[in-house]
């Protein structure tokens, strides 16, 4: 492991910002990330129809949320940003650890963080609005892959993906705990039936009863009325990214 | 001592090459295993029945797949120097454009190489937009590489842009820039594909552009065709 992780931390720490909007479970995973290290932060909260200065000078390249401001430099990308919060805020042995030490581990998790994000999340938005044929096949893709996860957390039998602490895959995870149900509600898509999933779904209650966590879940039916409102254009940009195929 | 390392790979693929660089790079010996991914075989499917792709490094008796995430573990395993900065600002950076190569470049050049008319038009547009945010990376870093003054996690990530890039473009009869275009980025290329750990895992270019010109109606029909 290189050295600077164990160094120990500034003296005069550099103020942190973190450019969010509101019901982003992306946004969610660095609050969680920067509560779970004891890492003060200033919530600058971005109306995505109307993208500030602020926003697009720092992701230039993706122009979305969230972004973290460490000492002026952006680091975009939530869980690359979980990454570094979990390095640049390592204040010895007490602080808990986002990923593990061990490089075997941090390979899986690394692992399965991607494959939550491509296999995923990734289909589950897209099943969410595509319509048509579409929609079946990714909501097939998006099944098999809750089963393979579903089974991984079966496996494990622990309270969390990371172990019996919330770690960087539960984080990774987040939308699978919170929003899904959210999605599929707005989205009138059904993805989980009764009774399927059982391992995801006790992670799922696990998860958004942790006290940390808790404190940066949003709303519920505030989430339904925001997914809601904005259902035309997500429906809109996803057929019209699939069409241009 | 550490355990045998075994490497399982196919002709011809850019992400196997990063596994090989890595380890080239950080003297760690290893058995190459060689699939046709036509014709997938019982250790393949056994060590990565997830993904069922290339690389997968086996460890003694642990699995690595994902060629991304093998090259972090690689670097964190292995004794020699190191491929990720020590610096975490500058980890999450070389993480971000690694990401933004698989995530952002791959589908538009794909579609620039193998589809036609407007979709092809835009999908040039956006690769060419792409590599101009990869051509001030590096003119911004001011050194041989985007890892400094040697090859680093980056530029083994980004080396699909090194050699694939040229390659693809022949067998497609498109050009994606003139000559004059992103001279950083053509530098860059020249400085990592002549690297003496870098050379010997390259594809051989006669037999890639042969296998691409072979392959070409698959492409083409593979961008058409919705995700399976």
């Amino acid at each position: 492991m290189p050295s600077s992780l164990s160094q120990q931390p500034p003296h005069a720490p550099a103020p942190v910002k973190l450019i969010t909007a509101f019901g982003s479970p992306f946004a969610h995973r660095v609050e969680v990330a920067l509560a779970l290290k004891g890492v003060p932060y200033e919530l600058v909260v971005e109306d995505l129809a109307n993208k500030s200065a602020l926003l697009l000078q720092h992701n230039p390249v993706h122009r979305s949320v969230p972004v973290l401001l460490h000492g002026g430099r952006a680091v975009c990308e939530s869980l690359l940003i979980v990454e570094y919060v979990d390095e640049a805020f390592h204040h010895g042995a007490a602080a808990p650890r986002i990923l593990p030490a061990d490089p075997y581990d941090r390979a899986a998790a690394h692992f399965w963080a991607q494959f939550i994000a491509d296999k995923c999340l990734k289909p589950l938005w897209l099943s969410m609005w595509a319509g048509g044929d579409a929609q079946a096949r990714f909501a097939r893709e998006t099944k098999e892959s809750l089963a393979i996860l579903d089974a991984q957390l079966e496996g494990k039998k622990t309270r969390f993906f990371g172990g019996d602490a919330i770690g960087f895959v539960d984080l990774a995870a987040c939308t699978l705990a919170h929003w899904l149900g959210v999605l599929e509600e707005v989205a009138g898509v059904r993805l989980v039936g009764d009774g399927e999933y059982p391992a995801l779904r006790r992670w799922a209650e696990e998860y958004t009863s942790d006290e940390t966590v808790k404190r940066f879940l949003p709303d519920r039916d505030e989430l339904v009325a925001f997914f809601s409102a904005n259902k035309e254009r997500y429906t809109s940009r996803v057929r019209a990214s699939l069409q241009q195929q | 001592m550490s355990p045998p390392v075994k490497l399982i790979g196919a002709f011809g693929s850019p992400a196997v090459h990063r596994a090989e660089a890595a380890l080239r790079l950080k003297g760690v010996p290893y058995e190459l295993i060689l699939e046709d991914l036509e014709n997938k075989s019982e250790l393949l499917l056994k060590s990565n029945p997830i993904h069922k792709k290339v690389p997968v490094l086996l460890h003694g008796d642990r699995t690595v797949c994902e060629s991304l995430v093998i090259l972090e573990y690689i670097d964190e395993t292995f004794d020699g120097p190191p491929l990720l900065p020590a610096d975490p600002y500058d980890r999450s950076m070389a993480r971000f454009w690694a990401h933004f190569i698989d995530h952002k470049c791959a589908k538009p050049f794909m579609l620039s190489m193998w589809s036609e008319g407007e979709t092809q038009k835009e999908s040039m547009k956006e690769s060419k937009e792409n590599l101009a945010f990869l051509e001030e990376q590096l003119i911004k870093r001011k050194k041989r590489f985007f890892g400094g003054d040697s090859i680093g996690y980056l530029d083994i990530a980004a080396c699909g842009m090194a050699y694939w890039l040229g390659v693809i473009q022949e067998s497609a009869g498109v050009s994606l820039a003139s000559g004059e275009e992103f001279p950083a980025l053509r530098r860059w290329a020249e400085e990592y594909t002549s690297d003496e750990a870098i050379k010997p895992c390259l594809p051989d270019r006669d037999k890639l552009l042969t296998h691409y010109v072979a392959n070409i109606d698959k492409y083409r029909l593979m961008v058409k065709a919705p995700p399976a």
